[in-house]
């Protein structure tokens, strides 16, 4: 196990080193500086051209690539031109938002799918079955920033129980916090909830039709060590593989929902660095998503080794 | 002859903008306004000053008032920005966010009063001599930093400095500066080399303002980097998380004028505790954030939302005059563009109205040629002949007599601004009617900007005209967006620039204005009326039109 991981782990030089070479392409090679935008939209040519002087940004491209390989060979990404301070120090401090929201969000989605997945494919075909999978349609098909919204305009406005948007650290105060995290983890988490849910219950179908399934019930076991022991244990495998992309996803910043409720995390930062063409960032950003993806579908990989025995003796 | 600050109507002969006899609606709103922010105030403020004239607003010690609707201490204000300000060096950008957060923090040496005329704020007064070349400047004394250093003669000198490396208009004003002497720790010489009637206007509040900051500061700081957000202004820097907030809270030592508000200048009472901004980005977010009382002002909102907004007991909408304007600026460098008889076919080609109905909405705009709305005094007609002609027949005419060969109009646009965009497209669709081949290019902010500074990229984009109180600033009628290189162009602006009396500027500045519509640089399409959103408890804040000053804002309840 452990020279696979190794083998794998080794493997992140060569694509991050794509990876970082596609990306500085693509962000040069879109238009838009980063001088036009800092000097704003009234700005004459003549102190658009001083200010990219005084970045460097005349350089030959070449030569910018080579300082940054340089730089990103010592794990250096840079500075920020927009926010007075490193690049890696920026990303750290958007991993915060980013990651809590993640856990909550998919804390949820599973407290949420999970069981409705598991009642819906127990009660297939029944009202109960139909009204699950309805909601969980809904919920995937429903776009998060709507429902973002909607949660804000019933929770915030209306009701005034929470506030509409804003982050406090769970360190500052505990309670703010999770003032602060509510409403953008139900809208995140609600929306992804009707995966797992369908997944289960999908997978549930298949498992509960299965010949050792037939057999525990003949046994006489109870119908709960039966859904619970027998089928939903390997009703899990497909979740893990998704779940590990959908955190991924999460990983890599929830953009939408953190733009609706002003959450400084990393999909806020990569969006905005986008806009005002704040290169270091978004080369830094995504070298960093690419690392949570690489290394999300390693620890999937792991865990399926675990969880699967099949897989166990199949390597063996 | 030097002025008093507080005393706007003792002026010297050398102040080149006269108040106008005539009081406009918006002078009367304001001189309302002020009067009965001043009579509310003073209670607090003979309260806040009691002790020997003393100030002592820094205090957090101040009884509590029986009537909370009375201007008082305290409370944070929050206000939702539509977006991350790209620096806190005032100079650096026009983007007008920036201005809305360093007004607060940093001075310039003038300020605009209530009619939009330059009176001084870090400076005294200055005089100019009697043959325009010699100006004194005559700065406050006891003018304290963030830092607790005493603004003197060579912090002024060494910010203009650096504001005139970076800033076109600085550069503009030290062109005709020979050489700056400190004279004495709060005196300083500008000998000229030919006179400039704009002297004050140059060094006044505005976007890429000359902020004074210490010396000290600006040594460790170079052109494009300042190294700590240092100024004298009523509220000074606590910290700058993006993507989150930027706080600033009262500064304890700040020198106020004396005099009542009028404008930017007089007294700033800097009744709230701190002003947190607070980057929003998503419009929606912004108006739910105000109506559930988490931010209590929001920069414009679109007309979309006006009539929900207006039934909103927690919310209080004001619509501005119009003061600033939709164009579009044409290229006259590029070979479709650089014919005239292209140019006017596209003048007369356009019906304005259907344009502004599709960018504003019924009721948020108006129809007017003059090229500085909300500056009272600088009002014109000239050209007004040449504006909104709607003759499509007479263009189209013009258009196949031009020669045109129907090369296409690059179009440049974007859907960050809605308005510029919605205007574009019935712009586009007008001008192929007669004749013109359109190509609308949507980009995004960015790469527009960076696009509208290369020459052969585009024939036209569409473009915001700010707020000015003044003709020479920035770049309405320059060359700089659209190369519209005329000598005489150029030397009436020399000319406005120099001026000295107000009435002399007035009738070159409408020789400009009439050029602007003879030569069709750019097209102006009509005049916006800003939609301002706050909470009701907001009170006292100034005017709006060069950023809302919150120096005198406070908060009921």
């Amino acid at each position: 196990m452990i020279p696979y991981i190794t083998r794998r782990l080794a493997l992140l030089l060569p694509v991050m080193l794509i990876v970082g070479t596609v990306t500085f392409t693509l962000i040069h090679l879109t238009p838009g500086d980063p001088a036009a935008v800092m000097l704003g939209p009234e700005a004459t040519p003549e102190e658009v051209e001083r200010l990219r002087r005084q970045m460097g940004m005349n350089d030959p491209l070449p030569l910018q690539y080579a300082s940054w390989l340089a730089d990103a060979a010592r794990f250096d990404l840079g500075d920020s031109i927009f926010l007075n301070r490193s690049v890696a120090s920026a990303i750290v401090e958007r991993a915060a938002p980013t990651l809590q929201l993640a856990f909550y969000a998919l804390t949820i989605a599973l407290l949420v799918g999970v069981p409705a997945g598991i009642i819906a494919a127990l009660r297939q075909n029944s009202p109960v079955d139909r009204l699950l999978m309805t909601l969980s349609i809904g919920g995937t098909a429903i776009a998060d920033f709507f429902l973002g919204i909607l949660l804000i305009l019933l929770f915030s406005v209306t009701l005034r129980w929470l506030p509409s948007g804003g982050y406090v650290e769970f360190t500052v105060s505990p309670v703010a916090h999770a003032r602060s995290m509510v409403l953008p983890s139900l809208a995140l988490g609600l929306s992804i909830a009707g995966l797992p849910a369908r997944l289960i219950r999908s997978t549930m179908l298949d498992i509960l039709r299965e010949d050792y399934i037939r057999t525990a019930v003949a046994k006489g076991l109870r119908p709960s060590v039966v859904a619970f022991r027998h089928a939903f244990r390997n009703a899990l495998l497909p979740l893990v593989t998704v779940l590990g992309y959908t955190l991924g996803d999460l990983l890599g910043g929830a953009v939408v929902v953190e733009t609706v409720f002003s959450l400084p995390g990393i999909g806020q930062l990569v969006v905005n660095s986008i806009g005002r063409r704040d290169f270091p960032v978004i080369q830094g950003v995504v070298m960093v998503i690419a690392v949570f993806y690489l290394l999300s579908n390693l620890l999937v990989d792991v865990l399926y080794v675990y969880l699967d025995p099949r897989v166990r003796h199949v390597r063996r | 002859m030097t002025y008093v600050p507080d005393t706007p109507q003792c002026r010297p002969a050398t102040d080149v903008t006269p108040r106008p006899d005539r009081v406009s609606r918006r002078t009367f709103l304001r001189r309302a306004l002020a009067a009965a922010v001043s009579a509310s105030a003073l209670p607090t403020l003979l309260s806040a000053c009691g002790g020997g004239g003393e100030d002592r607003s820094g205090a957090t010690a101040v009884t509590p008032r029986p009537d909370p609707r009375l201007p008082h201490y305290g409370e944070t204000l929050r206000v939702a920005l539509s977006g991350e300000p790209p620096s806190l060096d005032m100079i650096q950008s026009t983007d007008a966010i920036v201005l809305l957060v360093t007004g607060h923090m940093y001075e310039t040496l003038f300020t605009w009063d209530g009619d939009y005329l330059p009176v001084p704020l870090l400076a005294e007064s200055h005089e100019v001599s009697d043959d325009g070349l010699l100006i004194t400047l005559r700065l406050r004394g006891g003018v304290p930093f963030h830092n607790g250093e005493v603004m003197d003669a060579d912090d002024v000198i060494a910010s203009i400095g650096r504001w005139e490396r970076v800033v076109g208009i600085g550069e503009l004003l030290l062109g005709h500066v020979d050489a700056i002497i400190a004279v004495d720790q709060h005196t300083i010489e500008f000998r000229l080399n030919a006179p400039y009637g704009t002297f004050a206007v140059a060094l006044a509040r505005g976007l890429q303002g000359c902020a004074i900051h210490p010396k000290s500061v600006l040594d460790r700081s170079d052109d494009y980097n300042l190294a700590e957000p240092i100024g004298t202004g009523p509220y000074r820097f606590v910290g700058w998380q993006p993507d989150r907030h930027i706080q600033l809270e009262r500064f304890a030592g700040y020198a106020s004028t004396a005099g009542d508000p009028d404008g930017y200048a007089g007294r700033k009472a800097r009744y709230l505790d701190g002003i947190e901004f607070v980057p929003v980005r998503n419009e929606a977010s912004r108006l739910a954030g105000l109506q559930a009382g988490d931010y209590h002002y929001l920069e414009t909102v679109s007309p979309d939302h006006y009539p929900t907004l207006l039934d909103d007991p927690n919310v209080a909408v004001d619509l501005l005059p119009p003061d600033s304007w939709l164009s579009v600026v044409l290229n006259m460098r590029s070979p479709v563009l650089a014919s005239l008889d292209v140019r006017r076919a596209i003048q007369l080609a356009l019906d304005h109205e259907p344009i502004m109905q599709a960018a504003f909405g019924e009721g948020f705009f108006e129809l007017t040629p003059t090229l500085l709305p909300g500056a009272d005094a600088w009002h014109s007609d000239a050209g007004a002949e040449h504006f909104n002609q709607r003759r499509p027949d007479v263009a189209r005419e013009l258009l196949q007599q031009s020669g045109y060969d129907g090369s296409p109009l690059r179009f440049l646009t974007t859907q960050e601004i809605q308005q510029e965009y919605n205007g574009t497209l019935v712009m586009a669709q007008q001008l192929e009617t007669i004749g013109f081949t359109v190509d609308v290019q949507v980009l995004d902010g960015a790469a527009l900007s960076a696009a509208r500074n290369d020459e052969g990229r585009w024939e036209m984009y569409s473009a915001w005209a700010s707020f000015r109180p003044d003709p020479t600033m920035r770049n309405i009628t320059a060359s700089a967006t659209g190369w519209w290189e005329d000598e005489a162009k150029d030397q009436l602006l020399a000319d406005l620039g120099a001026e000295l009396d107000f009435g002399a500027r007035f009738a070159i500045w409408e020789q400009v204005q009439h050029l602007f519509y003879e030569q069709v640089p750019r097209l102006k399409i009509g005049d916006s009326r800003r939609i301002l959103v706050r909470s009701p408890k907001l009170r006292g804040a100034g005017p709006d039109e060069l950023q809302p000053d919150f120096s005198n804002a406070w908060l009921e309840g």
